[in-house]
């Protein structure tokens, strides 16, 4: 009997969010974004960084590897939906025709020899449907024997949005929407006429919502016929995506009787109502497809991934539904979660896998950087450090933490998926309302309206919102008891909700101590939580993106394994005023 | 490729108007392409649209392709 593992390495690049995982027998070894190396937000190169800290966190070489597969079918996406399309628009979309030929014909129809020459690698290749890659990243890490499942996204193949039913150790997708009938591509649409940048800044349009109200519902009726059983199409007269290198144009902005919001221009309320209406119509949608979902792949549970499912206020109402016990959200639901999903599916049907009893615990699954490395670059870079013992650490920084002090928070493993989870996190105290302002003016240096979100004991989570379960992944939105929303205003949304992500010891000890001593100190179990970087960076990676992040902004403290730095002890060297501006230079704003 | 150090700015402008050149006509090709091929197709097609029926469904979703066989180890 052979009883070498079986290594697969499933890999997404070349479109947005480049992302390599590693298997072993079936089980997630390494996950991590090509963004995070080479320090270039949603970095679509080929993930070779990514990939070869994989294989140096297994101690293994390409050798060893059983399989690679790639998150989707090029031939199919250029040859049958890309072609038609031009074909379909001829003769509008000269300039993208040029661009997309060129594009392609140069490296996306070439991947299985990108990969076996940037490599060196000689087994198989496999590949994976788009929204396949997506549907078997959520139904296998879900721990479900069975489910229904859904998947939303901008587009794959010609995909947009896809049904399906888990079985055992097996999935199979039963119904589809068709590009470039897209709520992905509506909700990005939106995204752009509100001047924020597409395939990015998704998320602040959900952010903006709650300030304004759903005053366009007709307007947006007319962008999209919506069927009872939550299949849709949009009218094509308004977008201009398919033909041209923007998402709308004058007809679209003849609609709404108003241009399009200049990336850095005057939020008012009218963009704050467009915000809230599309929110609203995203929220309906997603219920009215889940129900047919559930209809015609009828089960208790549900799994969910696609770009759309990071959208965690449509997630809240699918859950506050009813309609299933309980919900997976894959947490990495973009397409970086695709590398993760077609490794799963090479696993389950080349391979045999069994679906996995346990769903996933945690995304901890990126690179670690030994103390010994962060003590060498301190050192090495003449900074004043305080080195301390677990217990220790975890009381100084939880006493710390009380007021208006700002932590850089940087331990053990990075996250894979978008959200900081507790390892390369900048947290503060959620009970004070200046935080909110500090963290997103000083530190961020982002908008104001974007809430936190908060990060709470997972058994006391009950207590301060109305949630019932788990939201590990940041993944839901739920209300803060309303006695609530005065002690924890930093992190309370202006309609009263919250982005939630709850933490339970076996997830992160670490983090779940601190948090622990917060409470035994103040009463409360909440403190907030933000990526560790500042706007239009990826999240810090190594402890020398930890450093530079933490010296180019108004933090005040910085915790890196079990050293401690204070921003105090160091302000005579560094004027932090002069250099941030330098620093935010180097990234391109989303 | 080694040069001798007099005649590389040469050879590194021959490269230079070598790229343009391919720029250029792949841009051409590509052109004539669009025009001829996706052209003659589009009118084609968009001719026959022009006389189907234009029937609203009562829904949009659509079944996916069949599955084939080791169709993982396939690009289409
Ligand atoms: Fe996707």
């Amino acid at each position: 009997m052979n009883d070498k593992p079986i290594y697969i390495l499933g890999i997404s690049c070349y479109y947005h969010d480049s992302a390599a995982v590693l298997l072993k027998d079936g089980e997630i070894l390494f996950a991590s974004h090509e963004e995070r190396y080479t320090r270039k937000k949603h970095d679509d190169a080929f993930p070779i960084n990514a990939i070869q800290h994989a294989l140096a966190f297994a101690n293994i070489t390409i050798d060893d590897v059983s399989a690679i597969g790639f998150y989707e079918k090029p031939f199919l996406k250029f040859f049958d939906r890309i072609l038609m399309t031009f074909i379909k628009v001829w003769p509008k979309g000269l300039r993208q025709y040029h661009l997309a030929m060129q594009e392609w014909m140069m490296k996306k129809l070439w991947i299985p020899h990108h990969i076996q020459k940037k490599l060196n690698y000689k087994g198989p290749v496999y590949f994976a449907q788009h929204h396949e890659s997506h549907a078997a990243s959520a139904y296998h890490c879900s721990g479900f024997p069975n489910a229904t499942i859904v998947t939303v996204d901008g587009v794959g193949e010609w995909a947009t949005t896809t049904i399906g039913h888990g079985n055992g150790n097996d999935f199979k997708l039963v119904k589809e929407l068709h590009y470039p009938h897209s709520l992905g591509l509506l909700y990005s649409a939106l995204t752009y006429y509100l001047g924020f940048k597409v395939n990015s800044a998704e998320y602040k349009v959900m952010g903006l919502a709650p300030y304004g109200q759903p005053r366009y519902m007709k307007e947006m009726h007319t962008l999209i016929d919506i069927k009872e059983d939550g299949s849709f199409r949009l009218n094509m007269e308004y977008f201009t995506f398919e033909h041209g290198l923007t998402m709308t144009g004058h007809r679209f902005e003849e609609l709404f009787g108003r241009p399009r919001r200049s990336s850095e221009g005057p939020l008012e309320l009218f963009h704050k109502d467009i915000a809230r209406s599309i929110q609203e119509l995203t929220n309906e949608l997603m219920l009215k497809i889940c129900v047919h979902a559930k209809k015609i792949c009828p089960s208790d549970y549900l799994c969910l991934a696609g770009g759309v499912a990071l959208n965690c206020v449509a997630n809240g109402k699918i859950l506050k539904s009813g309609l299933f016990k309980e919900i997976f959200i894959q947490p990495a639901a973009g397409d970086a979660g695709g590398a993760l999903g077609v490794a799963l599916a090479i696993w389950h049907k080349q391979y045999n896998g069994q679906q996995a009893a346990e769903r996933m615990n945690h995304v901890f699954l990126g690179s670690e950087y030994p103390h010994t490395e962060i003590k060498k670059l301190l050192r090495e870079e003449g900074m004043p450090f305080d080195e301390m013992g677990e217990t220790e650490l975890t009381n100084e920084v939880a006493k710390l933490l009380e007021g208006d002090n700002v932590i850089g928070w940087y331990q053990g493993r990075s996250e894979f998926g978008p959200r900081s989870l507790g390892n390369r996190s900048i947290i503060a105290d959620a009970r004070n309302r200046e935080n909110w302002k500090k963290v997103n003016l000083k530190i961020k240096f982002r908008e104001s309206f974007r809430p936190f979100a908060p990060t709470v004991l997972e058994e006391k989570a009950s207590q301060w919102f109305d949630l019932d379960r788990e939201s590990p992944y940041m993944l839901l939105v739920a209300d803060v008891h309303p006695d609530k929303r005065e002690k924890i205003p930093a992190v309370t949304h202006v309609d009263g909700s919250a982005r939630i992500q709850t933490i339970r010891r076996d997830q992160n000890p670490k983090y779940y101590d601190l948090i622990k001593a917060f409470e035994q100190k103040t009463g409360c179990p909440v403190i907030i939580n933000t990526s560790f970087n500042v706007r239009g960076e990826p999240i810090v990676e190594t402890p020398r993106d930890a450093l530079n992040c933490f010296l180019h902004t108004q933090m005040d403290y910085l915790v890196m394994g079990n050293t401690l730095l204070s921003k105090k002890k160091i302000l005579g060297i560094l004027n932090v005023e002069k250099s941030h501006k330098d620093y935010l230079a180097k990234f391109e704003l989303d | 490729m080694n040069i001798p150090p007099p005649i590389s700015w040469l050879w590194a402008m021959w490269k230079r108007f070598a790229e343009a050149l391919g720029r250029v006509m792949s841009w051409i090709i590509l052109s004539i392409l669009w025009i001829v091929g996706f052209g003659i197709y589009a009118i084609v097609l968009k001719t026959m649209n022009t006389f189907k029926s234009q029937q609203k469904p009562i829904s949009y979703w659509v079944d996916p392709p069949q599955d084939f066989p080791n169709s993982m180890k396939y690009q289409f």
